[in-house]
């Protein structure tokens, strides 16, 4: 979505690859996307990281404009869904952001990005991601 | 999150350039004034609350651990006017059977995104929570948060209701699963307070400070009172550029906590430019480090905290911030005061604090007729 949480409702859609390693023996991994559409290239970075303590993922973005790591989102797996919340900025308003994995299989998932400006209580989703697996050859 | 493009440029601009006040308005990309014009100006909406209260708290001992045990306290909340309204210090001190609870909070508002932002602190951390934000709706404040419990990051949900012209609601609440479900664990009754005689016998009576303690906390001491104040100020800091302008202004210093924290108010103007700022000042009596937390009226954020003591009657705090999008070490200096004069200075630097560049100076002089506090 474009323009999120100004009642626009105009999508764009890209195409890409990602890329994930495991990295530290499986307690974090890190993901590269490289993602084409019409309203240019957008290249990031997740880098997911276990805390054993807490029992808690945080996901902490990059992206490739910046080079600037972001606000961690705090998270975990439960039922085979993922969920990961933040609080940030956007447009100088501070919010609460999601980001959800869910319908996971060995070769698919599917990602989701929502705002929520009422704590919580409403979420406009904003970004989707499907992922389908590209066998090794 | 993703799609950090713009979002960054935000975040960068108007969030972490926090210098205390030079960099205000100064390459600081802003959005534009009409974008949140359409919500309600709520700029008055605390107004309710300035006054004296008695406070009735319960507390659950345990949050998110199932345990129903709950604590109760007892005390006096005193919430008064900063910038004549545009913000507020509430100031609240209890007793219960889990001790002595001194507390501040410093409401900032927003003009720009009319949000309010609720920055606490109790005495014995001397430092500020995370900012908890929000805003009133049909007569109830909702502010939320994302902290730290036990490890976990967790949802923070503050409620503030009007019951009537003399009582208000407070309610905090936890939630670990994004705000699914809430648990509350916090709440609190106020009471006003018509005669402030029945305050008296409540007020805290701090324990005295040993000799450590007193070094660093009485630190600010000379400057509680009201002063004049001349600004000179380095127009492009870091350029090469030695253009100054000067500002005339007054500081008033109020104590807090018997002088363990204290808020310093400031106006200034000079040609087109009018300033309007605060500065928080918390002592942490476990590392003997004060911090200072700056904010301006215009948009109410405050600044990252800049740390740092007092040695030899010498303040020096330190803290990064960026600059023009490049990460700077900036510096803020007390040098030795008397009781009628005093001044403080800032400092940039962009080689990793071999040199620094003065960009800001304060100079202050007793105002006629203040008495010495």
């Amino acid at each position: 979505m474009l323009h999120p949480l100004t009642g626009s409702t105009e999508w764009v859609e890209y195409d890409g690859t990602s890329v994930v390693r495991s990295v530290m023996n499986g307690k974090g991994s890190l993901l590269e996307l490289q993602l084409n559409g019409p309203a240019g290239p957008i290249e990031g970075v997740g880098l997911r990281l276990y805390d054993p303590r807490s029992r808690q993922w945080s996901l902490n973005w990059a992206n490739g404009n910046d080079g600037v790591m972001s606000t961690p989102m705090f998270g975990e797996f439960k039922n085979g869904r993922g969920e990961f919340f933040d609080q940030e900025t956007y447009n100088g308003r501070t919010i609460y952001v999601k980001n959800g994995f869910w319908d996971i299989t060995s070769d698919s998932a599917r990602f989701e990005q929502a705002f929520s400006d009422d704590g919580g209580k409403n979420w406009e989703t904003n970004w989707i991601m499907t992922f389908k697996r590209v066998k090794e050859k | 999150m993703l799609n950090r493009i713009h979002i960054y440029l935000l975040a960068v601009s108007v969030i972490l350039v926090t210098l205390p006040f030079v960099t205000r308005g100064q390459g600081v990309v802003r959005t534009s004034p009409n974008e949140h014009a359409k919500l309600r100006d709520g700029q008055n909406d605390f107004d309710f609350e300035i006054g004296t209260w008695k406070t009735h708290v319960k507390r659950l001992q345990n949050p998110l651990s199932g345990s129903k045990t709950w604590l109760e306290y007892n005390g006096i909340t005193v919430v008064k006017k900063v910038w004549s309204g545009k913000a507020n210090l509430v100031e609240l001190v209890m007793d219960g059977p889990a001790g002595h609870f001194e507390g501040l909070s410093l409401r900032l508002y927003n003009p720009e995104t009319r949000q309010w932002s609720l920055n606490f602190s109790n005495i014995k951390s001397g430092k500020l929570s995370p900012s908890t934000i929000g805003e009133f709706k049909n007569g109830r404040g909702e502010f939320y948060n994302q902290e730290t419990l036990n490890g976990r990051a967790i949802f923070v949900r503050f409620f503030i209701t009007k019951i009537t012209d003399d009582s208000i609601r407070f309610e905090q609440s936890f939630s670990d699963d994004g705000g699914k479900t809430w648990e509350l664990n916090w709440i609190a009754t106020d009471s006003r307070v018509k005669d402030s005689s029945e305050t008296q016998s409540t007020q805290t009576e701090s324990s005295q400070p040993s000799a450590k303690e007193r070094d660093g906390q009485n630190a600010f001491d000379w400057e509680f009172g009201n002063w004049n104040l001349k600004i000179k100020r380095l127009k492009n800091p870091l350029t090469g550029s030695t253009a100054w302008t000067e500002l005339n202004g007054k500081v008033s210093q109020r104590k807090i906590w018997n002088g363990k924290a204290n808020l310093a108010e400031v106006s200034a103007s000079g040609g087109s430019t009018n300033l309007e700022f605060l500065a928080l000042r918390l002592y942490n009596p476990q590392t003997n480090q004060w911090t200072l937390n700056f904010a301006s009226s215009g948009d109410g954020i405050l600044s990252v905290p800049m740390f740092g003591e007092f040695k030899n009657g010498v303040g020096e705090f330190y803290d990064q911030e960026m600059f023009n999008g490049k990460a700077i070490l900036v510096r803020f200096t007390f040098p030795a005061s008397t009781s009628s004069s005093g001044s403080s200075e800032q400092a940039f630097s962009n080689d990793g604090g071999k040199t620094w560049e003065t960009n800001w100076i304060n100079s202050y002089t007793k105002e006629e007729g203040t008495p010495k506090m």
